[in-house]
């Protein structure tokens, strides 16, 4: 989806950067079962999170082929059912980023769009019959977002919250209300770091083509201070995000969990405030997270 | 109770020294500094107390009942400044209403506190204190530090208002360092804050600042 939501690999122990990898292969797989082969070109680092966030660390690992790996079977971690969930959501969610897309967007992007929603439609008509709930919410938050474009209100908080509002909804259905209100909340300020983060990148073109965003119509210049602002409020939902986390009991994803909220995110969030993320190209945003903690 | 071993995450044969190294780390992690203006932070509090608890009953049973080390009580503290208030913008007709806010933006029922703000008019220094407050714990930096600033400029004189303009900048600052580098925690910081925070409930910590 985004793909700010990731961690700082060089700071997992070995074995935590082989379940991470693991988790998102059993992720991609739920996917597939689930949805259907398409659907699994939604993967990303973002749901793996939400998965493994969800997840209660009971998944198994099992070893599996597939289109990306033919001939080398890779581990993967199955049989979960916050994978399941996770799976569901992220469908839901990446088909409504579609619909918004092909609305908004022109040219390239704009066909792009309506070419994967074809493709998505089955995988998302299976996940919004079991969620139809969240596939309701999620419709309706991003109605009430794209009013507040035309609106255009100089406000960034209302915005993010309502752009929030969709990833904490994921949290609904984890039974007792401690656990759930702990995942909320880290939910929600994820949600709020992805929306500022998405803002923060796309505000050069967005002025240039004279679209709609949020920062621009909030902070008329963009200097230091503005900078500082914004890192500050990240950094404030970053460290909400790990003191919830802190309040839940431990399992197997914990140090993964651990490691993205407290360096991953603000490592990117670091590279986004600096504009070198966008720009960066892509051999820099594979997976070479040392050079970037180099870089830092 | 749970076992008092496992909630401090040691095995039963563990040295008394290791109990307390692993009792003062979980108690610095739930410490309500670090959740102080969180909406979580009862549950944390739940967690302190657990964990007292569990120090407590060990060293009672390892000192065979005769003798007890407490830990130090943390339960009670209060991690909320928001006190009665006076300010501008107060008549007797919606004093009861600015109590009742200020009550449930410190029992974490926010969405109670906004819908009582919105009926309040008119909107002076107390009202953008209380709406301040109840972003902070949203986490909504930006609206927050607007309606603290208001609550300065309409409010002045007031100690507390400032105070809490200021607390809030610093500590969205200090959390970056919290977050990056948890393990070596900013002691001077820590004290900075926790003396805010005493003077805001009318004590001091440190008398030079």
């Amino acid at each position: 989806m985004y793909g700010y939501v990731r961690p700082c690999r060089s700071e997992l122990k070995v074995r935590e950067a082989e379940r991470y990898t693991a988790a998102y292969c059993g992720l991609c797989h739920a996917l597939g079962r689930r949805c259907g082969p398409l659907a699994r070109l939604s993967v990303s680092y973002d749901v793996t999170f939400l998965a493994m966030l969800l997840s209660d660390g009971s998944e198994k690992i099992c070893e599996r082929r597939c289109v990306r790996h033919p001939f080398r079977k890779k581990r993967c971690l199955c049989g979960g059912a916050g994978f399941e969930k996770a799976a569901d959501y992220g469908v839901i969610f990446q088909w409504w980023k579609l619909q918004d897309e092909r609305q908004d967007e022109r040219g390239g992007k704009r066909l792009l769009a309506h070419v994967l929603s074809r493709l998505f439609r089955r995988a998302y008509r299976a996940a919004a019959a079991r969620e139809a709930e969240f596939d309701r919410f999620t419709r309706e938050r991003l109605e009430e977002l794209s009013w507040m474009e035309k609106e255009r209100r100089p406000s960034l908080d209302a915005p993010a919250d309502c752009f929030a509002r969709i990833l904490a909804e994921c949290s609904e259905g984890a039974g007792e209300t401690e656990r759930r209100r702990c995942l909320r909340e880290i939910l929600y300020h994820v949600g709020r770091s992805i929306y500022i983060l998405d803002a923060i990148d796309d505000r050069e073109e967005d002025e240039r083509e004279g679209r709609y965003n949020a920062l621009l119509l909030r902070y008329e210049d963009w200097d230091g201070e503005t900078e500082e602002k914004l890192r500050d409020t990240l950094n404030l939902s970053a460290f909400r995000a790990r003191s919830a986390l802190m309040l839940l009991p431990e399992n197997v994803y914990t140090p993964i969990l651990d490691n993205i909220l407290s360096e991953g995110l603000p490592l990117i969030g670091e590279l986004v405030l600096r504009g070198e993320w966008k720009n960066s190209g892509k051999h820099l945003r594979k997976n070479k997270e040392t050079q970037w903690s180099d870089a830092l | 109770m749970n076992d008092p071993y496992s909630v401090l995450g040691v095995a039963r044969s563990a040295t008394d020294a290791e109990i307390k190294k692993a009792y003062r780390e979980l108690a610095r992690k739930y410490h309500p500094d670090n959740y102080a203006d969180n909406p979580l932070a009862d549950l944390a509090q739940e967690k302190m107390k657990q964990i007292n608890e569990a120090y407590d009953q060990i060293n009672r049973e390892r000192a065979g009942g005769a003798q007890t080390q407490s830990a130090p009580n943390s339960g009670s503290y209060n991690s909320g400044f928001y006190g009665p208030g006076s300010g501008s913008g107060r008549t007797s007709a919606n004093a009861a209403a600015y109590n009742e806010a200020r009550a449930a933006i410190n029992a974490g029922d926010l969405s109670r506190a906004e819908m009582i703000l919105g009926t309040i008019q008119p909107r002076g220094g107390e009202w953008n204190f209380l709406m301040g407050s109840l972003y902070y714990r949203r986490g909504w930096l930006d609206e927050a530090e607007r309606c603290f600033s208001n609550a300065v400029t309409m409010d002045p004189g007031n100690p507390e208002y400032r105070q809490a303009y200021t607390y809030m900048v610093n500590n969205a600052r200090s959390s970056h360092a919290a977050t990056r580098r948890a393990d070596t925690g900013d002691i001077c910081w820590k004290l900075y804050l926790a003396d805010c925070c005493c003077e805001m409930m009318g004590g001091d910590l440190i008398r030079c600042c």
